[in-house]
Order: structure tokens, then C-alpha cells, then sequence
């Protein structure tokens, strides 16, 4: 029972990582003119704006695709979370220090008040932090199940 | 595979749909010029970063883009307009001071391009 509802939040919390990865990715990547310019209203990333503007989004897409496949799974998970931590403490910083800036964000997330963007990039981030200390348990088990039938 | 990999698929394909229908298609937008209106020759920043001190203008553009000194001009995309041409309120300045001098200038738009001048 418990590993059924461990394995369904597993699922769960990779289906929804995937579906907002990839939609904020394609969103900046079609986007980018306005998502570089915004970027470089950003006064602490200004100087490597137009780097970061082609690094995130294609490191949101290729973060979804690691989370597909089984073989690419724990890179994904920890590429989703580092990228899920960076832009929660981010967007906390935007709402401390400057949140008269527009939002250099993907798709309709861009519509959101920086405290709603605050409350949804936790929950990712808490999504992600979940997905991936259960990816390491059901690794470790695995890997002792695998010990055990060896000896 | 489909079994696999299908919940994961999934995701993918809402993402593209959801996309595919919330994101207008990639027009360019007509600009409109505005020219900062200094109410008592103040460049402070309350007053820089006030949509109410920004005026529509006909002319063309005279002040240069490479200049961080003092608020000038800024093109305004369509988008970001009332239908009687004046700025939104959703529409955000940002503005920075020129060294200690008390003086202002435009850092940050959310639509357009920003034109100050020296100061």
C-alpha cells in the first residue's frame, strides 16, 4: 500500500515536472526576442542575459525529455530541482527587491503577481525535492533487494 | 514503449496543446514614441518611474539609445496602450539614478525601447 501511493506520487510529480518544463521551455524558445530583452531589465543578470536566455529554456526542455526516459530519470530529477530551487529563490528576490519589473517568464506563468509566481515555484520545487529523494529511495532499495538475492 | 512511456508522452503533448493555445501568434507590434514631461524640471525617481509624466509625442525619436543619464523618450509597443493611446497601469517603469546626482533615468520598460539622454 505504501509503496503504491509513494510509486502514484512518483507519477505524478514527474508527469506534472514534464508538463511544466516543457511548456515554460517552448514558451521562452518562441518567445526569446521579448524573454532576452526582459532578461536584461534584470539588474544582477544583465551581463550574461543573452546567455541565460538561450541556456534556460533549452535546459527546461532537455530537463523534461532526462525526466521521460527511465535511463536519463535522476539526471532530469536533479537538473528539475537545481533549475526549480534557482527560480524560486529568484522570483523571492524579484518580490523582496524589485518587483516592479515584468516577469521574464514563460507562456501564461508571465500573468501571474510575483507572490502567485512565489506560491507555484514553491510547490514545483517541493514537487521536485520529492520526486527526487523518492527516486533515491526506491534506488537504494533496489539496489540492497539486488545485494540480498546476490549473497 | 506507449506503456512506458505514455504518462510521460502525455505531459508532453498538454504542454505543446496548452501552448499551441495560449500563446498568440508572433506578430510584430506597432510602437508608439513617449517623451518624459519633467513636472518642475524633477528627475527623481518617483516621478520618472510615474506613467502619468510620460506624454505620447508625433515627432520622431531624438534622444539616443546608448545614453544612461537622465529619462528621454521610450518606444512603446502597441500592447501596452489604453485605446486612447495613453500607458496602462499594468505598464512598468523602472528607473535608476545617474551616479549620486539625484537624477533619474529609465533601466527598465516592460515593452519597448528605452531612449535617455545625457544629463
Amino acid at each position: 500500500m505504501k509503496h503504491q501511493i509513494s510509486k502514484t506520487v512518483s507519477q505524478v510529480a514527474k508527469f506534472l515536472l514534464i508538463l511544466v518544463f516543457t511548456y515554460t521551455g517552448i514558451s521562452k524558445l518562441s518567445g526569446h526576442e521579448q524573454f532576452a530583452a526582459q532578461l536584461s531589465l534584470q539588474p544582477h543578470l544583465a551581463p550574461i542575459s543573452l546567455f541565460l536566455s538561450w541556456l534556460l529554456p533549452v535546459a527546461e526542455v532537455l530537463t523534461s525529455l532526462f525526466i521521460l526516459f527511465d535511463q536519463t530519470l535522476l539526471l532530469g530529477l536533479l537538473s528539475g530541482t537545481f533549475l526549480m530551487t534557482a527560480f524560486t529563490i529568484y522570483v523571492a528576490d524579484m518580490l523582496l527587491y524589485q518587483s516592479s519589473l515584468p516577469c521574464s517568464c514563460g507562456g501564461v506563468i508571465a500573468q501571474l503577481t510575483w507572490k502567485e509566481h512565489l506560491i507555484f515555484n514553491f510547490f514545483f520545487m517541493c514537487l521536485s525535492w520529492v520526486a527526487l529523494i523518492d527516486h533515491f529511495k526506491q534506488r537504494t532499495k533496489r539496489i540492497s533487494t539486488n545485494t540480498k538475492e546476490v549473497s | 514503449m506507449i506503456k512506458k512511456y505514455g504518462t510521460g508522452l502525455l505531459a508532453i503533448i498538454i504542454a505543446v496543446g496548452a501552448f499551441a493555445f495560449t500563446n498568440p501568434v508572433n506578430k510584430k507590434l506597432g510602437t508608439k514614441l513617449f517623451r518624459y514631461s519633467a513636472p518642475g524640471g524633477s528627475y527623481s525617481q518617483p516621478n520618472v518611474q510615474d506613467n502619468g509624466n510620460w506624454v505620447l509625442i508625433t515627432g520622431s525619436a531624438n534622444c539616443p539609445s546608448n545614453v544612461n543619464q537622465r529619462a528621454c523618450e521610450m518606444d512603446v509597443d502597441d500592447s501596452q496602450l489604453n485605446p486612447d493611446n495613453s500607458l496602462k497601469s499594468s505598464f512598468s517603469i523602472s528607473a535608476q539614478q545617474y551616479g549620486s546626482t539625484g537624477v533619474f533615468y529609465v533601466n527598465g520598460i516592460s515593452s519597448g525601447t528605452i531612449h535617455n539622454k545625457t544629463f
